[in-house]
Parts: C-alpha cells; structure tokens; sequence
C-alpha cells in the first residue's frame, strides 16, 4: 500500500480541483504573508541585527557586538527605568488585578441593584481616548485644586504633589492604570458567568457567605481569566508609554522613566536605535520568562474540576 | 560688418550667461494677513513648488500661514510656491518623525524648528545640507549674523542652520510684590547673592509651614532648560576646541550646588506642586501671572503671554543676576533655524533658500518682533522694529543683552540632545536628593557623555 504524502498541501495533492482550492486560499493569504513577511518578521530580523550595531537610522550600521548589550547595564538611567517597570509589575498589575476582579464579583452580584447600569459606569473610561484621559487626570491629580487631593482633604489628609513627587508620581500612575480596568472587569464577568450557579448554592446549602463563596469558588475557577488578564496587563506595563510621555516625561528624577518611554527616547530623539533594539530585545526576553513563571504558577491547562 | 555681429552676438550671449546665472532682486507689495508689506524677490531663473515642514502651532501657526501666503504671492510670476505643513513638536525633530522621514526619503526640502539644539545634532549626524553654496547662490549674506547665532549655524565650518530670528532670556520681576516686600524695584538684583536676598524676601511661608509665595523657583520656565542658565553663570558645557564635554567646571559645579541650595531651603516637592498641572506659560494659571512666585527666568516672549493672559499683572525685567565669573548682562540665544533635509535636489535647495531669504526680511519678520519681541539675528536691523522706533523700554533692554559679545548657544555638538536630557535628569535627581555630590554626579555624566562623543 502505498504510503500517504504527509507534509504541507499534503491533503492537496490528489486531485487538480484541491490543488486549485489551495492555490486559491493561498493567494487570499498571500497580502497577510506578504504583510507579516515585510512589516512583522524582516522588522524583527532586523532589530536583532541592529541590536548588534551602532545604528544611528541615518547612514550604515557598523558592527559592534555586544556592546551595546553591556553599555546597557551601565546605565543608569536604564536600570531606573527597569526598577519603575518593575515595580509597576510587582505593585500595579496586581492592585488593579485585585481590584478588577473585586469589583467584578460585587458585580455580578444579582442581588445587588444596579448592577447594569454600575458596569456602563465602570466601562466609560476604556472609551475615552488616552490622551484625553491623561490630560484629565493631570486635572485630577493636580495637588492644590485637583479631584483626589480634594477628596482626602475632607477626610483630613493632605494630598501629595501626585505627579510632582518622586515617591507618589507611581501610585498615581497604579490609580489611572485601575480607572481604565474596565476591559478587565468586562471579560471578568463573562468567566464568572461560566461558572455554573450549582455551586454557589451547594456553598451557600453548606454554610458559605458571600465572601467565601468569592474566594473559595469565583477566584480559583476564574484562573484563566486572571492569567489572561494578567499576561496582557503586563504585556501593557512593558510596552507602556503615552501617559508618561504626555503626564510627566519621565519625571520627576526619572520617577516614571518607564522601559518603553526610554526606549524611544533612545531610538528617536539621541539617534540610537542599535541601542535602542538592544533594549527591545531585553525588554522581548523578560517579558517572555515573566509570562513562562506566570504559566507554570497559574497551572495552565489545567483545570479546577480534575 | 560679419565680424560686428559675432562680437554683438558673443557679448549677448555672455550677458545673457551672465544674468542668468545671477539672482536677480526686485521689490513687490504684496500682502501678509491684513497689512501691505514691501518684499524683496530673488529670481534664479528656476520654478517649481517645495514642501516645508513649520513647527509652529497656534497664533505662531497663523502667522506662519500669513508669510506663506506673502510669499506665494511674491513668487507667483516667477512660478514658484512653498507647501507648508505644520509639524508639531519642533518640525517632528523631537519625536522621531524628522528621523524616520529622512531616512525614508520624504522629508520636506526645508523646516524650521524652535529647538536648535537638537537641529545641531541632526546637522553633526549629517541629516542636513549643507548651505554655504546655496546661500552664496541667492546671495544672502549671513556675515553680519550675531556671533552668538553663528555658534548653531556652523558645523565642523560648514553652515548648515540658518536661524530666522532669536530670543534672550530675562529675569521678569514682579515690582509690587517686591515694594511689599521692603525691597526697592527699581534696583532689581545685579549677582546672585542679591538675587538669594530678594527670593528669600519675597517668599512667604504660612504658619502650617506652606508656602504661600515662592520668590523665585530657579527651575522654572527657562531655568528649566538643559543649559540656559549655566551658561549665563558662566559655564560653558562643550568645549569646541577641545572637542570634549565640560560639566565639571567650577561654573558648572556652582549652579548645580546654586540650585541645590533652593531644595535644600525649600521642599523640592511642595515648590513643584505650585507649577505641576496646571498653568503654563501662556495660561492666565501660571504662577508668576497668580502671584505665587515672585520671579522667573524667561524669554522676551513671556511679554506677549503677559499682555495676553494677565494685563492687569505689573511687572518688570533686568538681565540675569550672575554669580562671578559669570556672563553678565548676556543670555543664551534661543533660535528658531531653518535647515534643508539632506537628498533634497539642488533646485529644490535653491528654491527653499529662497523662502529662507524672504523671511530673513524685516518686513516680513515685523509682526514676530512687535508682537512676541522677538530679536533680529544682525543688530542693524533693530532699527527697523516698529518697537525700537517707538522707543519701547524692555525691547531696548533685550538690544542691549542681544548685543554682549559673550552670548551664545551651549552644548552643541554631535550629542548636543542626549546631554541635554541627561543633564536635565540629573538636576532633577539633585533636587531631590540633596544628600548627593553635585561635583561627584557631574563628573559621572561629564565621563558618560565623553565616552559617547
């Protein structure tokens, strides 16, 4: 018996109409390919070369290594950069993950009223274009006048200089990064709702309150959700750069120098982009190994039931 | 009679060559926004329309669209026409899009930008063309130009920028404030130690310890920028004969200790809430225009936003106080420059060289300098302001700064933008961590930058 050809267009090789229904649905692709080739893969390619260049956009790259790999590490600015990402990912991510799903839950509450109208509230501010809300919340954190400052000063506390100070410029940045959770807490409450009504009641036959039922059934089965949630988050924290561009320039003293605000500051105002890839390229590996831990620690694949 | 006619001919024709290649000059009326103003017009025998990237936005925008319109008028027998865009943030120098279209061969034929340090960088890279040729060809004369402004245009003895028109930067004072204060107005301070005097009267503390008044933040408006006051302090950050980065000078190190000093005296942060936010130069917030900072380092512009935004504020200016061996009555020049991309044809060149020269014209550059009191780039034109004939104090005053042979422009040199921003990051940083060196911090950058020349 002869032997089945296995490999690409494989299941197109038998009769002329199939080979003509690939060619057909290879050339539907073809603009994406030509797209993905052109626009994705050769930009990639070409990053990692220039990561080992001195490249200066205008003129030839000249070789050097990796150098600009160890200038990296010598830089102060970088390093500051990468302790503000840092510590956005290990304080920010999980604040408005926490808060995400918190409000979540109370959301999907029916015994709470008002519930439809509260999620339109809390959606509203992913639908205002950043730069808009970046400008509003300069008002908001604005220390003598603004929203927040306002607020604690009814409740006796003086408000800090938000975006002027060096330890609150990051808080202030976590508190914008939970007003645009919306998405979040959209997608939280479609996994809630996956989860079947049988065990909250069997809980509550034996006992549990609201807030056990939360912790000891919406949060272990809305892992995927969360590790979801949370990859892009993160993927979000790296890449992170209008609001500081526009809020703070990565003032004040470098307070809010976020990876990817010095990354393009390298890459388009000093004329260094080898540098400037070398940094992409830390920046593509970190996020990758955080991503790998997050996988292995929120058991991927795995589910709850066994 | 044959022999006649040849030599009639021969001297046509070499006539003809002659003129040809010559520009040819001829004044037209034409009109710019409301007014009739009186231009020259160069012909060099060419025609065709270039692209012009202006970073200017808003009123500056307008005005900006008002000197095209004049010039296409200008030019139109000739055939010749500008088409301008307006590119934010310096003509896209600052954000990577002069970059990215210079690289991909769609940059315009000529741009002008507000930040000349950075068009430095760009002309040391070779992003731009160079001009000397061209300007010879059209024959504007930039010989006369203030020395101070030849320090942007020249690059290794190539010009490569050629700047429309510049700024000084004044001390603005406010003199009821300061009567209040028990301090005489019309003796503002001459050097720093009266300097320290006068802001540490004027501020005003409450009792919870606020403040309520600072007399002088030195790190706000222009005292914010790279390198504006360490060179009127004397300090001279590039050392173009030796080719290497100075920030260890003892200039240098005195300011940087200077406007430590202020952080050490008041809480960095309760100063920048006064000016984090909300109330920039040209906003009625700002704090010089409310009263909570009694004085502040700024161009002559500050003039206009003052008529526009707070015309009942009273307020006066002086030269910049200077510590010793520092540069007195001086400023650093702000300019506004022109530059023509590099891979822009030579009869595109040609023809953006002529908007350059257009602008050049007092005539066309009136309405910049009685409005936003711009200052001309050659001392005789002053004459020629309508502020200057009207007898206009602080405009005589900016003529006096403009004149000092020791202005200039700071730090240009082939990373002129990276150490600016460095720089900038680490007053930031001493500001708020005044436990640290300045001498020490100053000597890391200074060897960083060096290494990176």
């Amino acid at each position: 018996m002869e032997k089945k050809k296995k490999g690409f267009l494989s299941e197109y090789t038998g009769s002329r109409m199939r080979r003509n229904e690939a060619r057909t649905g290879l050339l539907f692709v073809l603009p994406w390919i030509i797209g993905f080739l052109v626009f994705t893969l050769y930009p990639i390619g070409s990053s990692l070369y220039y990561s080992l260049c001195n490249y200066k956009v205008v003129g030839a790259p000249k070789f050097i290594g990796l150098d600009n790999y160890r200038n990296l590490f010598k830089d102060r600015i970088f390093i500051q950069a990468c302790k503000n990402t840092a510590y956005m990912i290990l304080i920010g991510v999980p604040v408005t993950t926490l808060t995400a799903i918190a409000m979540s839950i109370m959301l999907n509450n029916k015994k709470l009223r008002g519930t439809s109208w509260m999620r339109v509230i809390f959606f509203i501010p992913t639908l205002v274009p950043t730069v808009v809300g970046c400008l509003l919340w300069i008002w908001v954190m604005q220390p003598e006048s603004g929203l927040v400052n306002t607020f604690l000063g009814y409740i006796g506390i003086k408000g800090p200089g938000w975006l002027s100070s060096p330890t609150w410029a990051k808080p202030a940045f976590i508190l914008m990064m939970i007003w645009t959770c919306g998405n979040a807490i959209i997608i939280y409450l479609a996994g809630l709702q996956d989860i079947s009504p049988a065990l909250y009641d069997a809980a509550e036959v034996d006992g549990a309150n609201f807030l056990q039922q939360s912790i000891h059934i919406s949060v272990p089965l809305l892992r995927p959700t969360i590790l979801y949630n949370m990859v892009t988050l993160i993927i979000g924290v790296f890449q992170w750069f209008t609001e500081p561009y526009i809020m703070t320039e990565g003032g004040p003293s470098n307070a809010t120098m976020f990876y990817s605000l010095y990354l393009y500051q390298n890459a388009f105002s000093f004329f260094k982009m080898g540098y400037a890839s070398a940094q992409a390229w830390i920046m593509l590996l970190v996020a990758m190994i955080i991503i790998i831990v997050m996988f292995k620690v929120f058991r991927f694949g795995e589910t709850e039931m066994g | 009679m044959k022999k006649r006619i040849l030599t009639a001919a021969a001297v046509g024709c070499a006539l003809f060559l002659t003129t040809g290649l010559t520009a040819m000059a001829e004044t037209k009326t034409v009109h710019m926004g409301d007014r009739e103003i009186e231009v020259e017009v160069t012909d060099i025998g060419k025609s065709g329309t270039f692209t012009y990237w202006s970073a200017f936005t808003g009123d500056s925008a307008t005005w900006e669209q008002e000197r095209v319109d004049a010039f296409n008028e200008a030019y139109a027998d000739l055939g010749i026409s500008v088409d301008v865009q307006y590119v934010p943030d310096g003509a896209g120098i600052n954000n990577g899009k002069l970059l990215s279209a210079i690289a991909g061969g769609t940059a315009p034929d000529l741009l002008i930008t507000d930040n000349p340090t950075s068009a430095y960088q760009y002309a040391a890279e070779g992003c731009f063309a160079p001009l000397d040729g061209i300007l010879e060809d059209i024959e504007l004369d930039v010989s006369d130009f203030y020395d101070g402004c030849k320090d942007v245009m020249y690059y290794d003895g190539t010009c490569y920028l050629v700047p429309q028109d510049t700024n000084v930067i004044m001390l603005y004072y406010r003199p009821d404030l300061a009567a209040e204060a028990g301090l005489d107005p019309d003796n503002p301070p001459t050097n720093v130690e009266e300097l320290d005097a006068w802001a540490d009267a004027l501020t005003v503390q409450e009792d919870d310890g606020s403040y309520s008044r600072f007399g002088l933040i030195p790190w706000l408006d222009s005292g914010d920028d790279a390198f504006v006051l360490p060179f009127i302090f004397g300090a001279d950050p590039y050392l173009a004969d030796e080719g290497r980065i100075d920030l260890t000078s003892d200039q240098m190190v005195n300011y940087m200790t200077w406007i430590q000093s202020y952080a050490k005296k008041y809480d960095p942060e309760k100063i920048n809430a006064f000016t984090s936010g909300l109330g920039g130069m040209f906003s009625p917030d700002h704090a010089f225009m409310t009263g909570k900072v009694a004085m502040t380092f700024t161009g002559n512009w500050f003039t206009e936003a003052l008529r526009q935004y707070a015309p009942d504020v009273e307020y006066r200016v002086c030269p910049v106080p200077v510590p010793e061996g520092g540069r007195v009555k001086s400023s650093s020049f702000g300019c506004n420059v022109f530059a023509i991309p590099e891979g822009t044809s030579e009869e595109q060149a040609e023809l953006a060289a002529l908007y350059i020269k257009f602008c050049e014209q007092g005539s066309v550059n009136e309405d910049n300098f009685a409005q936003w009191r711009s200052i001309p780039v050659i001392d005789a034109a002053f004459d020629d302001v309508s502020l200057t004939k009207n007898g206009d104090e602080i405009y005589a005053l900016e003529r006096e700064i403009a004149a000092s042979p020791e202005n200039g422009i700071p730090a240009l040199c082939a990373v002129s933008a990276e150490l600016s921003t460095q720089f900038q990051n680490l007053r930031q940083t001493l500001i708020y961590n005044t436990d640290l060196d300045p001498a020490a911090e100053l000597k890391t950058l200074e060897d960083q930058m060096n290494a990176m020349l």
